[in-house]
């Protein structure tokens, strides 16, 4: 027994090693930060043949070096907390009502067959509609600003997150409803206790999504008269011909963007219960 | 003791133009007692046990469990499924807490009843472990303490060993059988399996197809608990053996009203 335990070990032992080289500190720090240094060798590179070229030298200030430099002067100033906060309220308002839409009709998409059929032909329809479509609409639909801002962004994420939560439903295992049912669950209980539950990982993989799809929409919707935030900073700082701050927002938005995502894999994560291998 | 079954006249089909599933099913069973149903596959067996939980309205005549007629499923009468269906955001001590809970018990209700539950279908050490780590013979004694938790007075039970290895459904019948006689729980049993039938009922009734119906009824007066190699096992298996071959002659029946059902031969 020992023989053969000991035997195992002598083959298992290279791949058990190389396995872990795989999976260890390469895989999930060195992958990720040579992504990230051929990232900003191609935009030094690319900064550097418009600083060379006469013709795009004015666009000098889109390279690294003035770029992190304003990014500094922009922290520093206060100035880039402000347009963040203001920009991820408008997100967050525009997730909140996309979520508090989209979770209880795609529940009863998914649930009731009727209600799918009816609603399958015109949501499709309304889905495909780019969310910035909606801009003059919104402009003459709602008196804030804000509040049209708000309305793009419920519109880019309606959608996702009621997809997702109806095909959750759908996915559900019907003999959960019988033994639920059985065991004397209200109908409360079965949406409470089943339901939400059961469906809540395709839920987070919708608002995912959504979160993605807003933070694209978020920029141009921002265009519109407001003051404040990363779209209207982007707007000014092309009008105001300083390209080296414009660049640090775009830097911003990606890199807001990425922690976003990064937060919603780990709520996909931490509400997802099929067996893990 | 509560728990008596009283089917009377039942009848279904799934809608005016479908053929009919169930015809004319009459069955009592005593409170306490242990009955199967038993039968070829499509010969109703399942239908009749979803009609008698409440899950299925028949389309005609009606079930009484002690003497109240069923109109919808209840904690009072638990069905078990061929598949354990727990629910694997849970635990498995939250699984067999769950009809507590959806009766408004308190926690600690909750916590000593489903700890006495694990106790006795032996899975105490696993009361905090995910519902996917356990082997399908597992997640079946778990989902057993799940519809003993309510304290059921019925337990209805749907093939629920049909998918174990040979060991472990053994081992599942006599823990069953012995868990309803200690608990005087009246058990409604749906299998195809004689051996099941015969080690874990008191009576069994045996179906015929097109329409689905009753057509023999054996009592299984054996002691407790039960032994696959006694003469007395092997006579009344034979009886149903031969009660069940009687199935593939049958080509038409003649209902208790007197009106003849049109019925397909089911030889092979």
């Amino acid at each position: 027994m020992s023989q053969v335990a000991s035997g195992a070990e002598i083959v298992e032992g290279p791949r058990l090693r190389a396995r872990s080289m795989v999976s260890g500190f390469p895989s999930k720090y060195g992958y990720p930060l040579v992504g990230i240094m051929i990232l900003l060798a191609v935009w030094w590179f690319g900064g550097w043949l418009i600083a060379t070229n006469d013709d795009l030298s004015a666009f000098a200030d889109f390279a690294p070096g003035p770029t992190f430099a304003a990014l500094i002067d922009l922290i520093r100033s206060g100035d880039l907390t402000q347009t963040i906060v203001s920009s991820l309220f408008r997100v967050g308002a525009g997730l909140l009502w996309g979520f508090a839409i989209g979770v209880p009709v795609g529940i009863l998409i998914g649930y009731v067959l009727v209600a799918m059929r009816v609603a399958n032909v015109p949501f499709q329809f309304l889905r495909m509609i780019s969310p910035l479509a909606w801009m003059p609409i919104a402009v003459l639909a709602f008196e804030t600003w804000d509040s049209a801002i708000i309305f793009l962004i419920v519109m880019a994420t309606v959608w996702p997150i009621m997809f997702s939560t109806s095909h959750g439903v759908k996915r559900i295992d019907p003999s959960w409803f019988k033994v639920a049912k059985n065991l004397g669950a209200s109908g409360t209980q079965m949406v409470h206790r089943i339901i939400l539950p059961a469906i809540m990982s395709d839920v987070m993989a919708g608002v995912r999504l959504a979160v993605g799809v807003a933070w694209v929409v978020l920029v141009p919707a921002e265009y519109l008269g407001v003051t404040s935030g990363l779209g209207y900073a982007i707007n000014d700082a092309r009008d105001t011909l300083a390209y080296d701050t414009l660049a640090a927002i775009v830097l911003v938005i990606g890199v807001i963007g990425y922690l976003l995502d990064t937060v919603c894999g780990v709520l996909v994560s931490r509400f997802n219960w099929h067996q893990k291998d | 003791m509560s728990g008596s079954i009283s089917v009377d006249f039942v009848g279904h089909q799934f809608s005016e133009t479908a053929e009919i599933v169930l015809a004319d099913i009459k069955i009592s069973v005593k409170a306490g007692q242990l009955v199967s149903l038993i039968g070829r596959s499509g010969c109703g067996k399942s239908t009749l046990l979803h009609i008698i939980s409440g899950l299925l309205t028949p389309a005609s005549g009606c079930v009484r469990i002690d003497g109240k007629t069923v109109t919808k499923p209840s904690a009072k009468w638990n069905m078990m499924f061929q598949k354990a269906s727990l629910f694997p955001w849970m635990s498995v001590q939250e699984n067999v807490g769950l009809g507590l809970k959806f009766s408004g018990a308190s926690k600690g209700q909750i916590a000593q009843k489903t700890h006495e539950l694990l106790e006795l279908v032996g899975l105490k050490e696993k009361a905090q472990d995910s519902t996917q780590s356990l082997s399908g013979g597992q997640q079946q004694r778990v989902a057993l303490a799940r519809s003993l938790a309510t304290s059921p007075s019925v337990i209805l039970l749907d093939e629920p060993f049909s998918a174990l290895d040979t060991f472990t459904r053994s081992a599942l019948q006599q823990d069953v059988a012995a868990i309803c006689k200690q608990k005087g729980i009246t058990m409604v049993l749906v299998t195809h399996d004689i051996d099941e039938a015969v080690m874990m009922s008191d009576r069994v009734f045996v179906m015929d197809q097109n329409p689905g119906r009753i057509i023999d009824e054996i009592k299984v007066d054996l002691a407790w608990p039960r032994k696959h190699m006694s003469q007395h096992f092997q006579r009344i298996r034979e009886d149903l053996l031969t009660a069940f071959k009687g199935t593939e002659k049958t080509e038409s029946f003649r209902a208790l009203d007197g009106s003849r059902y049109k019925a397909k031969s089911s030889a092979a």
